[in-house]
């Protein structure tokens, strides 16, 4: 399964500005794969990327606003972008760690096709 | 004569210097006494040449006589005096909007949002204004004169905005659900929460304050914002809403938060 992941979050590395991207389960915060740079530690963003996401996720439904496929964080020095992999529950997700100067546009865009590929391909 | 009026007659009898003429010429003005309430802020002018908010009741005194110019130079004064008056931006915006200038209309009247962000009226003012602005783009013929950039985008406005401050609670704005219930006080409570866990992952992540927070969920896109004192500002907007324009959505949600803070702290 590692291949296919590969080629699933390689586009996603590439992305000017992207220092990590790791696919996990959001339910154990749990790296199931991940490409990122050697400053970058991915276990502690995989576990950080799913809590957060886990908790905005938990909120917006509560709050009546239905599942979110999104979540995005900007702050100072960078930008924090994850974005679910299928609709079950247990569900896989993607998280990038960017540049703060990153093109937010493009993050967006080839995480929800990573998303997708890699909800086809776990 | 009613009761304020007898108030505020008789404070300014006792103290013909004080600034108990403002009130009670726009008294008088909401009692259909125009000429009377005239009278009364002109007097009043002569010792407080410089007081925004006489000039502003002189102005709507003049909307009330129909004297559309005459208002316009005392509201164009009242700005001159207190740059930002909030009155005389609204009403310039409101006379830009009877002689059809919509774009100063709308400069006017979002200067005024900005700076009084919990108006209800400035804000349905606004409303207004861009329903009438897409269909004009739209519409007048075959051949459609050229029209600025701007006015050929549907800009979808926001569900709603909220102002919550550190500890939850609800200080400006609101939000309802499709049934028309205020879910404000929910909405708010739930979302401030994740405010915590986001500043506690940024830091032990190295990158720093946070600046925004955005969710794409099924009904909404929400995005919460940091503002000035602990507080949250937060943006509901309709799932489809361009990513591009729900950041600036969010960017404008925080300069009111600013100026909520600057108004009332």
């Amino acid at each position: 399964m590692i291949a296919p992941l590969d080629a699933v979050l390689d586009p996603v590395a590439r992305t000017r500005g992207v220092r990590a991207v790791v696919l996990a389960a959001e339910d154990d915060g749990v790296p199931v794969h991940a490409i990122s740079q050697t400053d970058v530690d991915a276990e502690t963003l995989t576990a950080l990327g799913c809590r957060l996401y886990r908790s905005a996720r938990l909120a917006s439904e509560r709050a009546g606003f239905g599942a979110s496929s999104i979540m995005h964080v900007e702050a100072e020095g960078g930008q924090v972008v994850v974005a679910r992999a299928g609709r079950d529950a247990g569900a896989l997700v993607l998280i990038i760690l960017a540049d703060g100067d990153a093109n937010t546009g493009a993050l967006r865009l080839v995480l929800a096709r990573a998303a997708t590929a890699a909800a086809e391909a776990a | 004569m009613s009761d304020e009026i007898r108030r505020l007659s008789d404070a300014l009898a006792s103290d013909p210097a004080s600034l108990a003429f403002v009130p009670l010429a726009d008294a008088l003005r909401r009692g259909g006494q125009a000429d009377v309430a005239l009278r009364v802020v002109l007097r009043g002018l002569e010792r407080h040449a410089y007081n925004a908010d006489a000039h502003d009741v002189a102005a709507r005194i003049y909307v009330d006589m129909g004297e559309r110019e005459r208002a316009k130079d005392e509201w164009e004064m009242a700005l001159k005096i207190a740059a930002g008056h909030v009155g005389a931006l609204r009403g310039l915006g409101f006379l830009a909007f009877q002689r059809g200038d919509l774009s100063t209309a709308e400069r006017h009247l979002r200067d005024a949002a900005d700076r009084a962000p919990h108006d209800a009226g400035i804000r349905m003012a606004l409303d207004r204004l861009h329903a009438m602005r897409v269909p004009e783009s739209h519409s007048n013929g075959a051949t459609p004169a050229p029209a600025p950039s701007r006015v050929t985008y549907a800009v979808a406005e926001p569900l709603g905005e909220l102002l919550i401050d550190a500890n939850g609670l609800v200080l400006a704005g609101e939000l309802r659900d499709e049934s028309g219930a205020d879910v404000s006080a929910s909405v708010g409570a739930e979302l401030t929460g994740v405010r915590a866990e986001a500043e506690q992952a940024l830091a032990r992540l190295g990158l720093g304050a946070w600046r925004a927070l955005s969710i794409d969920a099924a009904s909404a896109a929400v995005g919460l914002a940091p503002a000035p004192n602990g507080a949250v500002t937060l943006v509901a907007a309709g799932p489809g809403t361009a990513p591009g324009l729900f950041r600036r959505h969010l960017q404008r949600a925080r300069q009111r938060a600013v100026s909520f803070f600057e108004a009332t702290v």
